[in-house]
């Protein structure tokens, strides 16, 4: 017996758990958020390019569960992100501390917590470790001396049986670019998962869950197996796992969200192209792409390759007076070395933005 | 949450599966039905037809009766004995006992423990010939024989055998075969641990190498040769694999005899069934596994070190050294058939053993001394009358120096004769006399 609760439609107007929430949605990336109606109509926190819309979303009536707190306050991001921004030296004028702090948006974006019960049968091939006596002997002097040693080894053996278990949040993934969150912002300590409620919840965005709970019961399906097969191990007292087959009915199943933290902010850069910056409301780390400025560099190396023309010039200058006067010929000849190591210098700038954009990921 | 659904009745568990603990709540767990490791009820082996006591037959290879001519073939088992591990429960003795319940017959006079038939109060001991036996409950704590090497000699050929072996050789005393009563052969199943390992033997070593040089005499200024030993370290690995290799599990038999009529055919070893004991005498083992195996490795690891001398190319070694590393140890405790006899001579008490595989005899034998002392002499005699003619020419006429010579060798040689002639009865006395 599979249970999937269906998503139900929750329109613009409607207000969503009592709090005052509202679904929106951005125009250009489609990222629907639950937000306070003075959001409407500002600009989309994920893409930085669409602004936000009343919009319907599909979703479940439950609200969430858990959520895990905002350990990182908003004065705290210029720090968090100096380190991020300073790593870029020939940044675009958009990606500046300053800029990146004052778009922040905090977000709680969502994963499915999913309870449940698995009964059924099992059948297992588990291995139980067991311990024999091994020796190495040594021969020195004529005179054997004997090392007794202990090795563990796994004995495999057929296990069988019923069970009816029940879990609870089990977490499956609610958003289709699930792993790309957790790329940029890394994992969250699960263990600070405190009760969701009306004052946890305040003041941030809430992303809406994008895959329903018929689309992701396939995934909390096998984690509840995962469970199950770990508990029936466990009750075998095996230590090892080769082969586990269930085949069990899933009861009882209910679905709320586990909420997690997030700064989004985004920034420009010389082409005109958004690039999204992820800070993890709990850890602090900071996840995106950083592109560096090639018109900077091109300007820099302008300016570089400008002095080592003028220095060319004087020392050539000098050289033509030192026919003359000899000594003045050879300040000339340093300078013409000046200048070429000028003229050297000035392809570094020109080339480091091309070489540190890339090494960024082709995608977030 | 809880988990209070009913676990569902449809299923069962898949067969000969039994219900074992589980260590959670709401989890049923079954495994495979183990297998029964305590001793089976006991059996008494009476004929089916007229109620005579059967026992084993060699030559028919089963159960037989004697009195009405029954024949039961003994159901063939499995080829091998179960190799087992050295699991730290295995070294700790498994405390099971035998697969039929035996009496347990403890000898007064040389101390061995029988395993006889069941009704079997008394008994002449047959390794010592005495009678004087008492009952003693048997040891509970023993393992039980994995395997048995059932008889292939029948007892009638085994009293040809010994009485030939018996006769034979020159330095025993004249009417021993026909003195000597060896009629009373019992056939004993003697306990074997048989171990198996790969040893993984690594060498260092100090090698010389004979290197002729040249060098200058300062003498006579001449280029000369001579032989030099240049010593260099060396090193390297062998790998032996020891596959059963016996070592007695009984203390009570003659070593010497028992290693005398090795080895036995280890691949006739079938499964343990009491029918091949039926009958028959057996013997349980009273050198405990861990100090068998240390017997063991004691050979084996002599075994790696012969593979890793046997890679030195060279006479001169010194500074030997050499790891062994065990792997894949396997142990088996199996019954392997001997006919026992003891006969008394002059006072004294004399084994013999009989191969009851391949037949083969050995052990003890009296010495007519006498006659060993007479051979001595007579290999001393020549070389000590030719030196003794050769010593006082030479001093009184300055001959005689060839006789002396002679003499001298002749006397060396019957010396080293008589030593080995010496050797060998003696051996022949303790317990090596052997024939096929």
């Amino acid at each position: 017996m599979t249970t999937a609760p269906i998503a139900i439609s929750i329109e613009s107007e409607g207000s969503v758990w009592g709090l005052g929430l509202q679904p929106a949605g951005c125009d250009v990336c489609a990222r629907g958020f639950l937000v306070p109606a003075e959001r409407v109509g500002q600009r989309c926190p994920a893409c930085g390019r669409g602004t936000l819309g009343p919009q319907p979303a599909l979703m479940r009536p439950e609200p969430p569960e858990l959520v895990v707190a905002f350990r990182k306050r908003p004065e705290d991001l210029p720090d968090l992100l100096r380190p991020f921004v300073n790593a870029v030296w020939l940044r675009p004028d958009d990606l500046a501390v300053e800029k990146l702090a004052q778009r922040a948006v905090p977000v709680l974006w969502p994963m499915w917590l999913v309870d449940g019960k698995v009964v059924g049968a099992w059948e297992a091939e588990l291995g139980f470790d067991y311990q024999v006596e091994s020796a190495r002997e040594s021969l020195a002097g004529g005179q054997w001396r004997s090392e007794k040693m202990l090795e563990t080894r796994i004995r495999w053996e057929p296990r069988a049986g019923q069970l009816a278990r029940a879990y609870d949040n089990v977490a499956t993934p609610a958003l289709s670019d699930h792993e790309r969150w957790l790329r940029l912002g890394g994992s969250y300590p699960d263990t600070e998962a405190q009760a969701a409620s009306a004052e946890s919840l305040h003041g941030a965005l809430l992303v809406i869950p994008e895959v329903l709970p018929e689309a992701a019961w396939s995934l909390a399906k096998a984690q509840l197996d995962e469970r199950a097969a770990s508990d029936c191990q466990a009750a075998a007292g095996a230590q090892h796992v080769r082969r586990i087959g269930l085949r069990a009915d899933y009861r009882d199943t209910r679905w709320t969200q586990l909420l997690l933290p997030a700064y989004l902010t985004t920034y420009t850069d010389d082409e005109g192209r958004v690039h999204p910056v992820l800070v993890n409301g709990a850890t602090g780390r900071i996840g995106g792409r950083r592109f560096a400025s090639q018109s900077k560099g091109l300007r820099l190396a302008g300016l570089v390759g400008l002095g080592a023309v003028l220095a060319l010039m004087v020392g050539l200058v000098l050289l033509a007076i030192g026919a003359l006067l000899p000594p003045v010929a050879l300040l000339g000849g340093l300078i013409l070395v000046a200048a070429l190591g000028l003229g050297l210098a000035a392809l570094w700038p020109a080339l480091w933005p091309w070489q540190w954009n890339r090494g960024q990921p082709r995608s977030e | 949450m809880n988990a209070s659904d009913p676990l569902p009745h449809a299923w069962q568990p898949p067969p000969d599966f039994v219900a074992v603990a589980s260590a959670l709540e709401g989890v049923t767990v079954f495994a495979p039905r183990p297998v029964e490791t305590a001793a089976p009820a006991p059996r008494t082996y009476r004929c089916p037809q007229c109620g005579a006591a059967t026992e084993f037959n060699v030559a028919a290879g089963g159960i037989a009766c004697e009195h009405c001519g029954y024949r039961a073939q003994t159901e063939a088992g499995a080829p091998h004995a179960e190799h087992l591990e050295f699991t730290l429960e295995a070294l700790a003795a498994g405390a099971q006992g035998w697969g039929v319940t035996r009496r347990q017959l403890h000898c007064e006079a040389c101390g061995a423990d029988l395993a006889l038939a069941e009704g079997a109060l008394t008994a002449t001991c047959p390794f010592c010939a005495s009678s004087q036996v008492n009952v003693r409950a048997a040891a509970g704590d023993s393992v039980r024989p994995g395997g048995v090497a059932p008889f292939s000699v029948v007892p009638e050929a085994v009293r040809a055998k010994a009485h030939t072996w018996l006769g034979s050789g020159w330095f025993h005393p004249a009417g021993l075969a026909a003195s000597a009563r060896l009629d009373s052969f019992v056939g004993v199943y003697l306990p074997f641990w048989l171990f198996g390992a790969h040893l993984t033997a690594g060498w260092k070593a100090e090698v010389g190498h004979e290197e002729t040089e040249s060098y200058l005499d300062t003498r006579d200024m001449k280029r000369k040769t001579r032989q030099v030993v240049r010593w260099r370290w060396e090193s390297g690995q062998a790998g032996v694999d020891v596959i059963n290799l016996p070592i007695a599990g009984s203390s009570r038999v003659n070593s010497s005899v028992l290693s005398d009529i090795l080895p036995f055919d280890l691949g006739a070893i079938q499964a343990f069934s009491p029918d091949f004991l039926a009958g028959w005498q057996a013997q349980g083992y009273d050198v405990p596994l861990p100090k068998a195996w240390e017997e063991g490795k004691a050979h084996m690891r002599e075994q790696a070190q012969g593979a890793c001398r046997a890679q030195i190319r060279s006479g001169h070694v010194r500074n030997f050294h050499m790891t062994v590393d065990f792997g894949d140890e396997t142990w088996r405790y199996v019954l392997l058939p001997v006919y026992v006899s003891a006969y008394r001579f002059d006072g004294k008490i004399f084994q013999v053993m009989v191969n009851g595989q391949t037949g083969a005899v050995a052990g003890q034998k009296p010495v007519a001394w006498a006659k060993v002392w007479a051979a001595i002499a007579l290999m001393l005699a020549p070389g000590l009358l030719l030196s003794l003619i050769g010593l006082p020419l030479l001093l009184a006429a300055g001959l005689g120096l060839v006789p002396l010579g002679i003499g001298v060798v002749l006397f060396v040689a019957g010396l080293v004769g008589s030593f080995i002639l010496y050797t060998r009865v003696a051996q022949n006395e303790r317990g090596v006399a052997r024939s096929e």
